[in-house]
């Protein structure tokens, strides 16, 4: 990417409160037209990394560089929009005057482009903010990121309170952004709300990045568990004699499985027999997780 | 770094209506006090009262006649009454445009935006200045537009001298409240710092009129500094005036540094 800035740089950053730790040492460049996952538990310091990307939480040591421009600089943020995690809009606005309100700053305001928004969001932006639901006041929330088209968007936990259609439309908005040149970081606890947004994931933990590395890379190292129901408990001994696994649990006619990389060994293993049924059991980020954060641990 | 005025404006259109409401309680509480000043005019008796008080409390009650316009005026307006009720108001109004955003979240969304804080620290200071500026040219409304009916003939530059005192009085806590709920982050704190600093220093300016070794600390009491007695009697006080401002400006300085320094709670 040499010529070209890259949307977000982050270096060497810590953030201190006080005696205690928020994020340390994290390193990390978004480049124009790439979505970058922030992965993590809750606590882990997403939500700081970004809140230091605008200077709500100054730097204690290490610097953050917004198109080039140092975040510590007003001027830095005309190229960025923020969602925060647990937006709060003052409940007496309409949807209308909370928008005024937050795009002050950026200059006149397109609102053709905002109507547009809302309508592909089903808002409506002439309800008090107070009388909305929280996927509504989310919707809002998602219109202030994605109005004033920035270079860059950080947003956080932006799917939260939306429901599954409103999700994908939210990826189609996503998806524009970047073809529009735009740099975007998605923060999520969930690997799977990154899935086919994200082209690489960073993974924080306790304040360190332990990672970046693409969706796939990530799922093959991630454990997954399926269970599987065989026609008896003859075909499921069999089965789990047979199956390549990381942990494996027999009970009766049916067997789970734990595994890393792809499910296509299991499957192939399982097609000798009959199988009733086979459920997914993804489980959340920690347990997933939980071997590649032992392994990866720098403290 | 451009200065842009979109907060201030933003900040006003969403408090408008409050302030409205605000004015109309103001004027209707100084008509209420100067409709009773026909029925004690010239009555020697409360004048007689004040006199048989103990000496020590007599300062806290205002001056010595209480029957002429600007001895009435100064005591049942000025000197406390109308302040402290105003005050509630900039102090409530300090402590929420900053510290009462950042405890209802919505600080950060303002903060995400091209505005540096001292910017913003700037516009909500105005905001609270222009409240404080309304509330106070209201409230010498009809005390100015019924001298005649209520006998409160006072000289214009009277009124409009103490109303300035009052005023830069105001600013002042309301600043205090402002940079101390800013800094630390605290709606509360900043409400119990500058209302209990506002009660504090009132009890030492009034007893320090009394008692001898009381007398030098007035000095750093922003009531001794209102001065409304005087603002009545002598007209324009550049002196006190400037010592109002210079306090203001003092804290309202340290409030943004300390207020740009910050981490901002999430």
């Amino acid at each position: 990417m040499s010529g070209s800035e890259p949307a977000l740089r982050i270096d060497a950053l810590t953030v201190m409160y006080g005696a205690a730790r928020g994020i340390e040492g994290v390193s990390l460049d978004v480049a124009a037209g790439q979505v970058t996952g922030l992965l993590g538990p809750n606590g882990a310091g997403k939500t700081t990394l970004l809140r230091a990307a605008l200077d709500l939480v100054h730097p204690t040591s290490g610097s953050v560089q917004i198109m080039g421009v140092a975040s510590t600089e007003p001027r830095s943020r005309a190229n960025v929009t923020y969602l925060p995690g647990d937006l709060v809009l003052p409940g007496r606005l309409t949807g209308w005057a909370a928008l005024r309100r937050y795009l002050a700053a950026r200059g006149p305001i397109d609102a053709d482009w905002i109507e547009q928004l809302a309508n592909r969001l089903e808002l409506d932006l002439s309800r008090q903010v107070g009388q909305l639901s929280r996927g509504n006041r989310q919707k809002i929330g998602l219109i202030l990121a994605f109005a004033p088209q920035p270079k860059l968007l950080l947003l956080d936990e932006p799917t939260s309170g939306l429901d599954p259609l409103l999700q994908r439309e939210f990826g189609v908005l996503v998806r524009e952004a970047v073809a529009g040149g735009a740099g975007v970081v998605l923060s999520s606890h969930v690997l799977s709300e990154l899935e086919g947004l994200a082209d690489r994931v960073a993974v924080v933990r306790d304040g360190f990045l332990v990672a970046v590395e693409s969706i796939e890379d990530l799922r093959s190292r991630a454990q997954s568990t399926i269970r599987l129901h065989f026609g008896s408990e003859d075909e499921a001994q069999r089965f789990a004699q047979a199956v390549p696994h990381v942990h494996i649990e027999h009970d009766h006619d049916r067997v789970s499985v734990t595994f890393t990389g792809d499910v296509d060994p299991i499957i192939k293993a399982a097609a000798r027999f009959h199988v009733r049924n086979v459920e997914s059991m993804s489980g959340e980020l920690d347990d997933i997780f939980l071997g590649f954060y032992t392994a990866q641990d720098p403290s | 770094m451009k200065t842009s005025w979109t907060f201030f404006m933003s900040d006003l259109r969403l408090r408008i209506r409050s302030l409205l409401w605000w004015s109309l309680g103001i004027v209707l509480l100084v008509i209420l006090v100067d409709a009773f000043y026909p029925s004690i005019a010239g009555d020697p008796a409360l004048d007689q009262m004040m006199e048989e008080l103990p000496e020590a409390l007599r300062p806290l009650l205002g001056p010595d006649d209480l029957t002429s316009p600007i001895g009435y005026l100064a005591s049942q307006l000025y000197l406390f009454f109308l302040p402290t009720v105003i005050l509630v108001f900039g102090i409530g109004r300090g402590t929420s445009v900053l510290a009462g955003e950042e405890e209802d979240h919505t600080l950060d969304l303002l903060l995400a935006g091209p505005v540096g804080r001292t910017s913003l620290y700037l516009q909500k200071v105005a905001g609270v200045v222009f409240g404080l500026f309304v509330l106070s040219v209201v409230s010498l409304l009809p005390t100015l537009l019924l001298a005649s009916p209520t006998g409160l003939d006072v000289p214009f530059a009277s009124l409009a001298s103490v109303t300035l005192q009052m005023f830069a009085f105001l600013v002042l806590f309301a600043m205090l409240a402002m940079a101390v709920s800013a800094v630390v982050g605290s709606k509360g704190v900043g409400i119990a710092v500058s209302a209990g600093l506002a009660f504090g220093t009132f009890l030492i300016d009034g007893l320090g009129q009394s008692i001898g070794w009381l007398e030098p600390v007035r000095n750093v009491t922003p009531w001794r500094w209102l001065d409304a007695v005087a603002a009545m009697n002598d007209g324009f006080l550049p002196g006190s005036l400037a010592v109002l401002i210079v306090a203001s400006l003092v804290v309202t300085s340290v409030g943004a540094v300390g207020f740009k320094r910050r981490n901002l709670r999430a």
